[in-house]
Parts: C-alpha cells; sequence; structure tokens
C-alpha cells in the first residue's frame, strides 16, 4: 500500500499526471454521482423544447427529442464506464492465464493459442465489432463482449512474451528443481512478475475501449438508442448536424477528455513505474493504433 | 532475412486461412438459426427460406465451407442477395475511393508531422515544444470520428468552406482532391500529435550519442549535424511506422466516409448490415483484414530492415 501512495505521489508530483489523475478522479465521480450531477432526467422528452441553443436552464442545449444534452453526457460516462471497465478486464484475465499458459507450457498449445490470437489481431477492432454484432444483435452485454474478444489477443501476446522473458530465471529454475508443479510455477512464481507492465497497459486500454464502445454506437451497431452512450449522442447529433450543432459539442468534448485523461496518466505511469517497461514502450505504437483500430 | 521472410509470409498464410474460416463459419458459431442471426429477430419466415435457400444454409457445414473457400480461390466472395451483384464487383467499386482517402491521410501525416517534429527537436523545450506537448497529447487521444466531425462542424458547417459531402469522381480530379481534403485531415491529426514526440525523443537519443560528440570534436556546424548526421538515424523508427499508419488510416476510413458521406468500403459495409446483407458485410470485411494482414507485414518487414535493434524486441514479443 506504502508502494503504491508512493508511486501516486510520484505520478501526481508531474504536471502530466496530475492533470491525467484530476480528469479521470472527475470522470470516476461524475460516473458516480450521474443523478446527483445532471439536472434532468436524460430520458425527458420535451417536444416543445426541441434543438435549444445553450441556456441558463440547458447549459449545453437540447437534443432533437428536447431532452437535456448535458444531462445526457453525463449518464453517458456511467454508460462508457461500465461498457469499457468490464470489456478490458475480462480481456485483460483471458489474455492474461492464455499467454501465461502458452508462454509456460509452450509446444503445440503454445503454438494454437497464438495462431488464434493473430487471426483476431488481423481484423480492426471496430470491423469486428461491426461483423459480429450484426450476427448477435446489439446490446450493452454483446458490445462488451465484443470489445473483449477484440482486445484479448493483445494481453495474449504481451502475457506470453513477459512469461517467455522470465521462465527460465534462476529462481523459477530453483523451483522446478524442488518438485514444484507446473500450476505452482505459473501462478505462484511468474503470474506476480508479469502482472506490473500488463496492469499498465490495463489502464491505458480503458479509454481504448471506451472509444471503440462509442464509435460502434455511433455507426449504429454498438448500445441502441436511446440509451444516452455518447456514441449514440454523436450519431444523433450528426444525424441533426445542419440543425444544431450543440448535441455534439458534450459528447465531442467528454470523449477527448477522457481518452486525453487517460492517455497523460498512463505515459506518466509508465514513465515513473518500472524501468522493465521500456522494451514496451518501444512498441508503445501498436498499443496507441489500438485505439483507433 | 529470406528465412524470416518466408516464416512471416508462411504465418500470414495461416492467419489468412483461419480469418476465412472465422467468418465462413460465423453464422454457425452464433447461438441459433443462422439465417434468423443473418436476418435479425423481426424477419419474416418466408424471407428467411428464401435466405437459407440463397446462401446455401440447407447443405451441410462442410459444403458450404467447400464452397466458400472454393470460391474464394477463385476470386469469388460471392452474391449479394439483394440485387444480385457479384460481392467482389461492389468491393472493387468501392476500393479505389477508400485507398485514395488512406493514401491522401498518410502522406497528410507525413507532410505535417515530420517538419514539426523535426521543428520541436530543434529545440527542446523551447516555446514550441512546450506548446505542441499538450496537444500532440489531444490529438493521439483524439479517435477518427471525433476529429472527422469537428473538421466537420469548423468547415462544412460553420464555415462552409470545403465540400464536405461525397467522394467526387475521378474523372473531375480537382474536386476530387478538394473532397479529400477535410477526412484526410481528419485521419492524419493522428500523426501530427504522434510523429513530432516520437521524433523528438529519438531525436534527443541520437544526439547524446559519442557518433554526434565525435562530430562536434571535428567542428562541425550544428546544423549539419542535426540535419547531415542526427535526423538520419532519428527518422528510421518514422519510417518503420508506414505499415501501421496503412492500417491506422483503413480503420479510420469507416468513420470519415460515414461522417462525410463518402462512397468506399466503410459504407458499402455499413449499408449492407443495414440491409443485412451478409455476403457483402462477409466480403467487405475480409477485405479490411486482408489489407491489415499485409500492412502488418510490411510494418514488421521495414522494422526489421531499417533497424536492426528491433529484432531484440521481436524476440522478446514472440520468443523467437
Amino acid at each position: 500500500m506504502h508502494e503504491v501512495r508512493r508511486l501516486l505521489m510520484r505520478i501526481v508530483g508531474r504536471p502530466a499526471g496530475m492533470i491525467g489523475f484530476a480528469i479521470i478522479v472527475l470522470t470516476l465521480f461524475v460516473a458516480l454521482a450521474a443523478p446527483l450531477i445532471a439536472p434532468y432526467d436524460p430520458a425527458v422528452i420535451a417536444m416543445a423544447k426541441r434543438f435549444a441553443a445553450p441556456s441558463a436552464e440547458h447549459w449545453l442545449g437540447t437534443d432533437h427529442l428536447g431532452r437535456d444534452n448535458l444531462s445526457r453526457v453525463v449518464f453517458g460516462a456511467r454508460l462508457a464506464l461500465t461498457i469499457a471497465i468490464p470489456a478490458v478486464l475480462s480481456a485483460f484475465l483471458a489474455g492474461l492465464l492464455l499467454g501465461l499458459v502458452a508462454g509456460y507450457v509452450g509446444g503445440l498449445i503454445d503454438r494454437v493459442l497464438t495462431v488464434i490470437a493473430d487471426t483476431f489481431l488481423s481484423f480492426p477492432s471496430v470491423i469486428l465489432g461491426l461483423a459480429l454484432l450484426t450476427l448477435v444483435g446489439q446490446s450493452v452485454l454483446n458490445t462488451t463482449l465484443v470489445i473483449a474478444l477484440s482486445l484479448f489477443p493483445y494481453y495474449l501476446r504481451l502475457a506470453r512474451g513477459l512469461t517467455l522473458s522470465i521462465r527460465h530465471q534462476p529462481y523459477v529454475r530453483a523451483e522446478r528443481s524442488l518438485g514444484a508443479g507446473r500450476g505452482r510455477i505459473m501462478f505462484v512464481h511468474l503470474l506476480p512478475n508479469i502482472l506490473p507492465p500488463l496492469l499498465v497497459v490495463v489502464a491505458m486500454d480503458v479509454p481504448s475501449a471506451i472509444v471503440i464502445e462509442a464509435g460502434l454506437a455511433f455507426l449504429g451497431l454498438g448500445v441502441p438508442p436511446p440509451a444516452p452512450d455518447w456514441g449514440v449522442l454523436l450519431n444523433e447529433g450528426f444525424v441533426n448536424v445542419a440543425i444544431s450543432i450543440w448535441p455534439l459539442v458534450g459528447p465531442l468534448t467528454a470523449i477527448v477528455l477522457v481518452t486525453t485523461g487517460f492517455t497523460l496518466l498512463g505515459e506518466t505511469f509508465r514513465d515513473v513505474a518500472d524501468p522493465r517497461l521500456a522494451g514496451i514502450g518501444r512498441r508503445h505504437g501498436r498499443f496507441l493504433m489500438r485505439r483507433a483500430r | 532475412m529470406a528465412g524470416y521472410l518466408l516464416k512471416r509470409l508462411s504465418g500470414a498464410v495461416v492467419v489468412l486461412f483461419l480469418t476465412a474460416l472465422l467468418l465462413a463459419a460465423a453464422v454457425h458459431l452464433v447461438p441459433g438459426d443462422p439465417a434468423r442471426a443473418v436476418l435479425g429477430a423481426h424477419a419474416t419466415p418466408q424471407l428467411i427460406a428464401q435466405v437459407r435457400l440463397k446462401m446455401g444454409l440447407d447443405k451441410p457445414v462442410l459444403v458450404q465451407l467447400w464452397d466458400f473457400f472454393s470460391g474464394l480461390l477463385r476470386g469469388d466472395l460471392g452474391t449479394d442477395f439483394v440485387g444480385g451483384v457479384p460481392v467482389t464487383t461492389l468491393i472493387g467499386q468501392a476500393l479505389p475511393d477508400t485507398l485514395a482517402l488512406a493514401f491522401a491521410s498518410i502522406i497528410l501525416a507525413v507532410a505535417g508531422g515530420l517538419p514539426l517534429g523535426i521543428a520541436v527537436a530543434r529545440r527542446p523545450g523551447g516555446i514550441l515544444d512546450r506548446l505542441t506537448h499538450g496537444l500532440s497529447m489531444i490529438f493521439v487521444s483524439a479517435p477518427a470520428y471525433v476529429t472527422s466531425l469537428i473538421l466537420l462542424l469548423i468547415f462544412a458547417v460553420k464555415l462552409r468552406y470545403l465540400p464536405a459531402m461525397g467522394a467526387g469522381q475521378f474523372s473531375d480530379p480537382v474536386n476530387y482532391l478538394a473532397r479529400l481534403i477535410l477526412p484526410a485531415t481528419a485521419l492524419a491529426m493522428f500523426w501530427w500529435g504522434y510523429l513530432p514526440r516520437i521524433l523528438r525523443s529519438t531525436m534527443l537519443e541520437v544526439l547524446g550519442t559519442q557518433y554526434i560528440r565525435s562530430a562536434r570534436a571535428f567542428g562541425f556546424r550544428e546544423t549539419v549535424i542535426f540535419y547531415r548526421y542526427a535526423l538520419r538515424n532519428a527518422v528510421l523508427p518514422i519510417v518503420a511506422l508506414f505499415g501501421l499508419m496503412v492500417g491506422y488510416s483503413l480503420t479510420g476510413t469507416v468513420f470519415a466516409e460515414t461522417i462525410f458521406g463518402r462512397s468506399g468500403l466503410g459504407t458499402l459495409a455499413l449499408s449492407a448490415i443495414d440491409q443485412r446483407n451478409w455476403p457483402v458485410i462477409r466480403g467487405v470485411v475480409f477485405t479490411y483484414a486482408l489489407f491489415f494482414i499485409i500492412a502488418n507485414i510490411l510494418a514488421d518487414l521495414s522494422y526489421r530492415m531499417l533497424d536492426p535493434r528491433v529484432r531484440l524486441t521481436e524476440e522478446f514479443e514472440t520468443g523467437a
């Protein structure tokens, strides 16, 4: 705990880390306290007040059904995180376990798992998502699963690479010669050592998941309307852009703010946290890319 | 290198085969009736029967897979159920506009990002560096649909400056290029944020090396050292990013095409999704995967050819 606090202090000690941290805390707060913060019910339709410009009652104006734009963006934060966090965590868990097994057991299992991962990696996330959601139907759960499916190969490859890099370390050999079984070596000795670098990637993937999720919803295949999802808001705002630009302002700002916050925090974390991540830093482009895919 | 190339290519062929297999079998992998999965919950029984017949869903699964693969090898991706047009014809019509956009965005990305990166690296810690640092974080974080929508708002809705909607025709090149400006810029913005940061850090690394110190000791002018000795090495990692750029741009085109009303693979896929036209969806997704796999091979090869240091990282990743 002490170490975590010291790490956090070092992150927040840098301006970029401070800003990123503040943005993320704010986002989490908004998501948790959405009903308290939002001035209106995001679902209440008021046709008399459609496309209102910003005013004292409606800070960001109203949308094509007269709903309060600000309230919809605020509730959208909740939806974005309830999809992104479970999606990234399940991708992380699946990738971690499979990667650990692939890296440590090796042989045929390794080859099969790597090829499966590569197959999923050969689709851009959004494209894979479009195809799968067409077949399974759009819903919050399906969107979460599709995002998890498109992210897990990265964790698999990373966990596998990290496992390979430490599996012949003296302490692992020593443990093996003492008669420890595969399971014990993998979960008691290897797992704790490959975890820290993976957790950095988890933190940096939450915004990737938000971006994919909103992107799918924007294209009409993620979370279905009338949910106040940021992608849905962008879509509805885009359709009516010739009449009013105000419905777009909130979700655009929210997405840029949240992703920038996570990027700032992630970069600072990587800089201060762990010299072992230097190798990953070289491949950083790959990770950033995912956000757009 | 030849051995690596062969290994990499055969790996790609295996992945491509599995990609095709996944797409061919996708309708059977989701729970429930495949024809129902394709058509959605509201389809009529007649329509379902019709689609089942058209897609050959009444045949055994293995026969269906065989049909798909033998078609694929002949360059046949099936026929769309709505218009009866071969899917490859539809893709052939859409592909040029998508590729034009992807390449235009890569050109803009390099044309903007490289000079900016050089300017920033010239004076690290200077005004330009500090100014672009914050901005680059935003550029790197903003997804393609956000940059596209913002450009649409600013230039097309507010200023009514550039033609925003549609891709235009090749036969009118000036108009065609004008229509590329906004969407290509939207996709290039990520790189305007990313390239300067990369160039700055590699430049600082290179400027700290021994051979630069020796060059200084020989009394070369700073500009000569910077441009002739340091920059060449610092640019290498960026050249190696080309494959990634292709992949990024290709995905970005889906959003840019939708937002700027352009024809292309992305809009083809989306209209096929609206019509629940599975053969077209499958074909387009396969095309994206094909380009993606090619882009990744290019990325890996250029990495290895240009920067031997990367081989070490790769070995770390693949355990080769």
